[in-house]
């Protein structure tokens, strides 16, 4: 059951959109590809709706080849990034066209048309507005006009293409739990494309982490979050940022420290590329431990106090995050001394490709960090 | 009161009315004073001759023809000129617009040399019993030929600005080529048909130089309204007159011109200015 995708290539000229791309979607899961533009994410979605064909590769709906047949006969709906709303037509219009552009055989009476226009139209809140022209809409109205467009064929598979690219910031937070209870209610299987990771990690079941046309990591929210398969997912979800590190043994030195290192296979990997989350560059407890530092510059958004950071002995400056009441204090040209909470260590053969990697958590120090809630609650 | 972009709002608005007051509205003033000396009797005696009545149908006739011809034409070579490459596109796109540059006596000539019964065209038609010079289908294909540029470059802005997602959306939604075509492009290219309509339709009625030369002005054939008007004057020095058919046409053209903005005004209904 649900949708299997099997090697798919798609190259336009020497750019290759779509580089061997393997996946599978079950039934009713709402899936996002996430992933920076150019990394071939709207390909994927164009040629799963028929609107492109791939050089090579599969695509199978319940052992049922896709790719076989015309766009218009393949049920699947697709919810373009700028709505597509066909102007000269009303909601209620825009609506029905699925519908009415039906061979004559397969087109429901008039009165059906009608009562699954308002059905739909009430689904998504706009019954009142059905006279309308899509030029006399909002873009939120006109983004649910089109969701509801798609859904009139009763689609077995549902495209959404950066559904909430061209909203603003206020309207698209409320859409997006919108959605969210609105798949649900539906049972759809979806799929929808966006570079904006808190909209990945907030509304899909999983994730696809996609980058120069090649998937980088396929995963729960969390798991996508918290355990980044490779550099670039690391950068491009967590904001990792490289630090200069070596692996010896089964340690890691990072500026001076030293970590433990477990599961990290030492034979295989070739070159390792360390990274640390904003989050995880801590200001010291106490002063002098820890690695010296200056501050660049001190940015305050929401709550947050966003650092950057010029560690000694490092080239590129670091990005800390802190919260208010730590970040208050500090004021940019002040030295500071910081810590590292946790690292992900990442092991690249030959090919640059990851063959191992490692979260490593608390540095072991010359003398052990005596703080934190675990130490008090032993005693 | 409101700033706006522009300053001097009075100063260019009174220029505007000068302008138009002086360029257009006077003389159509002249004219209709003119034909107006003549009184209601008089009038009819003019324009209601079989010769005058026979002219004005045919203007009129074949130059509403005339455009719906050039609007399926123009549409044919505005749809190639944008949606396809092809070598020479750009000097076929540059041919378009020579109808609109040549003089249109030249044009008459070339035209009557091509279709005359000796002429190369014409001299092929004549076996069938197709004769287009000297006829009125000359007239027609003479109008038709000044006309098609209005058409093609009033549709081509529109139709490459056209968004594709549009079709693509149509297509996703399961309309076939025929109902993409009829049901999402159509629609939106009316406005821009009906534009490039309402111009090729004035230029028509108002063509004059191409369509004596392949016409032969035969009497109660192939006489065109501007032909009488130019005779009355050219033969009898008789004013007054062409005055009074000349009003008849700028009647008839006014109403058709309304007409046009009123459905034109229908066809943009969604057009939603906010």
């Amino acid at each position: 059951m649900g949708i299997d995708i099997s090697r798919l290539r798609r190259q336009f000229g020497s750019f290759i959109a779509l580089d061997d791309i393997s996946l599978r979607i079950g039934d009713g899961e709402f899936v996002a590809v996430l992933g920076p533009s150019g990394s071939g994410k709207t390909s994927l979605l164009r040629i799963l709706a028929g609107l492109d064909q791939p050089d090579s590769g599969s695509v199978q709906r319940d052992g049922q080849d896709l790719l076989a047949l015309d766009a218009r006969r393949r049920g699947v709906g697709l919810v373009f990034q700028h709505y597509a709303l066909f102007p000269h037509l009303t909601v209620a219009q825009n609506v029905a066209f699925g519908l009415r552009v039906r061979p004559w055989r397969l087109r429901p009476k008039a009165a059906v048309i009608k009562a699954r226009v308002d059905e739909l139209l009430r689904r998504v809140e706009l019954d009142q507005l059905a006279a309308r022209y899509p030029a006399q809409l909002s873009g939120g109205q006109r983004q649910r006009v089109a969701l509801a467009r798609a859904l009139a064929i009763e689609p077995r598979l549902l495209l959404l293409d950066e559904p909430f690219g061209a909203l603003d910031a206020q309207v698209r937070v409320n859409l997006r739990r919108w959605l969210r209870e609105f798949h649900r209610s539906l049972g759809i299987t979806s799929l929808f494309v966006t570079h904006d990771q808190d909209e990945a990690l907030e509304m899909a079941d999983r994730v696809i982490v996609m980058n120069r046309g090649c998937i980088e990591q396929v995963g729960t929210p969390e798991q996508v979050y918290h355990r980044p398969a490779t550099p670039f997912v690391s950068k491009f979800i967590a904001r990792g940022q490289a630090v200069p590190g070596e692996v010896t043994a089964s340690s890691l030195r990072v500026l001076g420290a030293s970590w433990r290192l477990e599961g990290f296979a030492d034979e295989t990997w070739h070159a390792v590329e360390v990274h640390v989350r904003p989050e995880h560059i801590v200001s010291s407890p106490r002063p002098g431990e820890g690695l010296p530092a200056r501050l660049l510059g001190v940015r305050h958004v929401a709550g947050t106090t966003l650092a950057s950071l010029q560690v000694d002995g490092m080239h590129e400056p670091l990005e800390a995050a802190w919260n208010g009441h730590d970040g208050g204090r500090h004021a940019s040209g002040e030295r500071v001394t910081v810590q590292f909470q946790a690292l992900t260590v990442f092991g690249l053969d030959r090919e640059g490709r990851v063959c191992a990697r490692a979260d490593c958590h608390t540095p072991h120090l010359a003398s052990p960090v005596v703080s934190g809630p675990w130490r008090r609650l032993e005693a | 009161m409101t700033r706006r972009v522009l300053p001097g709002f009075r100063l260019s608005t009174g220029y505007t009315l000068a302008v138009l007051g002086s360029c257009v509205l006077l003389p159509l003033a002249a004219l209709l004073w003119t034909a107006c000396e003549l009184g209601p009797a008089g009038w009819w005696a003019q324009v209601g001759t079989r010769r005058v009545l026979a002219s004005l149908r045919l203007s009129f006739g074949a130059a509403l023809l005339a455009a719906t011809i050039d609007v399926l034409l123009g549409l044919l070579v505005a749809w190639v000129l944008v949606r396809y490459r092809f070598a020479f596109r750009r000097v076929c796109d540059a041919l378009v617009d020579l109808p609109f540059a040549l003089p249109t006596a030249v044009a008459g000539i070339a035209l009557t040399a091509l279709y005359a019964p000796n002429g190369w065209i014409g001299s092929r038609l004549v076996p069938w019993g197709i004769e287009v010079a000297y006829s009125r289908l000359g007239v027609l294909l003479a109008m038709v030929f000044v006309g098609l540029p209005f058409v093609v470059r009033t549709l081509q802005p529109v139709l490459e600005s056209l968004d594709g997602d549009l079709e693509e959306a149509a297509y996703t939604l399961g309309a076939s080529p025929i109902q993409r075509f009829l049901r999402v492009l159509l629609p939106l290219l009316l406005p821009a048909l009906l534009t490039g309509y309402a111009l090729a339709l004035a230029r028509a009625i108002g063509e004059y130089g191409s369509v004596i030369f392949i016409s032969g002005n035969r009497l109660f054939q192939t006489e065109i309204a501007p032909y009488l008007i130019v005779q009355k004057i050219d033969s009898q020095y008789d004013y007054r007159g062409a005055a009074a058919l000349g009003a008849v046409m700028l009647a008839a053209s006014l109403l058709l011109l309304l007409a046009m903005a009123a459905v034109q005004r229908w066809a943009r209904r969604w057009a939603v200015l906010r």
